[in-house]
């Protein structure tokens, strides 16, 4: 039963993966990934570790995805419009893709496969926390201030991120103005008076 | 050892590959599973479709059905369910194909997946999980992606429009949803939903809504934002009939349509069902002297079945207060949904958070335990 929803897993998985370098349209591609990582959650499920299959869905399929398809609404132009490759861009991206392939095969064929004999422990979630905190018998050392650090650091990215992206907006008088920075003339729109 | 294992792989499959021995209760668990939360699945949908009528109908000071499978109209569902299944399936020519005639399907199957970590009663779960309220919320915020989609494919503006409200609402009110469900985490100590009712057994003052005022605040602030995140009035604004049309659901007719219902009324089912087991006692009356001698009697059966008669008829409770709010207040405007969200709920809820982790300590500090009366 295990091999064989492993198996299925897996090639849903696979085909996720085929799915996003297959289809010409991006938000197709987010769906795509969205199958293949959800059929990674899948198969961390089913060796039993819970926590991180939920926080696979939660983080990847449930937050990044909807901001992807989001953003990608926002910006996508026409449906199936398929972004121009120049020669340069596809011998850079073989290139690329060929050396990551490599790495992957001499990585993969260098692990011992010493396949697990019994589903790992179902209580995960406690002794996560316990490792994280560095809090004993689960670890010494405590993750907390360089975890804490980076969220820090990812909040202040968005602020900054909102902050340059935003336009100033100033109310005088009858004038709304909408200011950026790279606009030579401020935009002004005269608002219509109130009934 | 290096090269690929393919002798190991192959000995390895070989062994594991399953007999019949090993298929048929397999299968005979997972179909009865289904089943019975297939039901949870469609009948709450059914039920409470007609009671919203009723509901909405007594609110606006009309009777809503009255013919329809005699005299209260409580077979208007099933006719509505025929009729939907006579319709012609539609879909625009602008459509993105695929990603249209799925998304219904992504919405109905990720608020079944949802019910399988809910219990219904004590230890009646599909899938009992340490981590079960975190897996739940997490399946359960996947129906996002299949409103997003239904609005993009559609290839329609006013679709369009209704997706992308909704990916913004889920964004702002994912965070307060989380926060607001960790404080009773915190209260007990686990995410086992099984474990986190189970410890809420006694009188009415065990239930973890009681269990400290910040609990109690959560309770409140933990029900709206689940209005916000099952789109329900007044949140629905990715629907918005009076600007939108119909918001995501403008382009689709007959039975994809009624799927998005079916969802839609059955994570209101599963949110107030969560709200139950974190803050409201899960499946126990409240009242010792009933499901104590009940515990004990007959290897706990009797418990069980009354468990899940309680859990079903608070969930209910919950579900109609659901729908007495969506009848009674206006639709928010898109920007006032964002300040609500963004601006009150999230501080609330992270106020509300600091608060529970600090009581206990401060009464440790104070009082010398860390509760505020003894048991």
């Amino acid at each position: 039963m295990f091999t064989v929803l492993f198996v299925l897993y897996s090639a849903i998985a696979i085909g996720g993966a085929v799915g996003v370098l297959a289809s010409a349209n991006v938000v197709r591609m987010a769906v795509c990934l969205t199958t293949c990582l959800g059929a990674v959650s899948g198969l961390f499920l089913l060796d039993g570790a819970a926590f991180v299959a939920a926080a696979q869905l939660l983080v990847y399929v449930g937050g990044t995805i909807i901001l992807l398809i989001f953003g990608v609404m926002l910006t996508a132009g026409e449906p199936g419009e398929q972004p121009a490759a120049e020669a340069v861009d596809v011998l850079a991206a073989g290139l690329l893709a060929l050396v990551l392939g490599g790495l992957l095969v001499a990585v993969v064929l260098q692990i011992d496969w010493g396949y697990p004999s019994a589903v790992a422990e179902p209580k995960t979630a406690g002794r996560l926390g316990l490792a994280l905190l560095g809090t004993p018998p689960e670890g010494n050392v405590s993750y907390l201030l360089p975890f804490e650090l980076v969220s820090v650091h990812l909040l202040v990215v968005l602020v900054g991120a909102a902050y340059l992206a935003r336009a100033t907006r100033t109310v005088r008088g009858d004038l709304v103005e909408d200011v950026r920075d790279d606009a030579a003339e401020p935009v002004r729109h005269v608002m219509e008076p109130s009934a | 050892m290096s090269g690929l294992p393919l002798a190991d792989v192959a000995a390895w499959t070989a062994e594991r590959l399953p007999t019949a021995a090993d298929w048929l209760p397999a299968i005979v668990a997972t179909a009865l599973h289904v089943a019975l939360l297939g039901a949870f699945l469609g009948l709450p949908a059914g039920v409470f479709i007609w009671a919203e009528r009723k509901v909405s109908g007594r609110i606006q000071d009309r009777l809503g059905p009255t013919r329809t499978g005699g005299r209260f109209g409580w077979l208007q569902s099933l006719a509505d369910g025929i009729k939907l299944l006579q319709k012609e399936d539609l879909r625009p020519k602008d459509s993105d194909a695929v990603l249209f005639l799925i998304a219904p399907y992504i919405v109905v199957v990720s608020a079944f997946a949802a019910f399988l970590f809910l219990p219904f009663s004590r230890d009646w779960v599909a899938l009992s999980l340490e981590c079960g309220l975190f897996f739940a919320l997490a399946v359960h915020s996947l129906e996002v992606l299949g409103v997003v989609l239904a609005g993009y494919a559609s290839g329609s503006k006013w679709a369009l429009f209704g997706g992308m409200r909704q990916a913004a609402q889920l964004v702002s009110y994912e965070i307060p949803l989380g926060l607001c469900a960790v404080i009773p985490v915190m209260a007990v100590g686990t995410m086992d939903l099984n474990v986190i009712a189970e410890l809420q057994r006694g009188g009415l003052f065990d239930w973890l809504v009681f269990a400290n005022p910040f609990l109690f605040v959560a309770f409140f602030v933990f029900f709206v934002v689940t209005l916000a995140a099952t789109k329900r009035a007044p949140f629905d604004l990715a629907e918005a009939e009076s600007e939108l049309v119909a918001g995501f659901l403008t382009e689709y007719s007959g039975m994809r349509w009624s799927y998005f219902f079916l969802a839609e009324y059955a994570s209101m089912f599963f949110v107030a069902g969560v709200a139950v087991m974190l803050f409201l006692g899960g499946w126990w009356t409240g009242i010792p002297f009933i499901d104590e001698p009940l515990t004990q009697m007959a290897g706990g059966y009797p418990i069980r079945v009354l468990g899940l008669a309680v859990f079903i008829l608070k969930t209910t409770l919950l579900v109609v207060v659901q729908m007495w709010v969506r009848w009674t207040l206006p639709r928010l405007r898109i920007d006032q949904v964002m300040t609500t969200g963004l601006k009150y709920l999230l501080p609330i809820s992270c106020g509300l958070l600091l608060g529970a982790a600090l009581w206990p300590l401060t009464l440790a500090a104070v009082l010398g335990r860390p509760t505020l009366f003894p048991h």
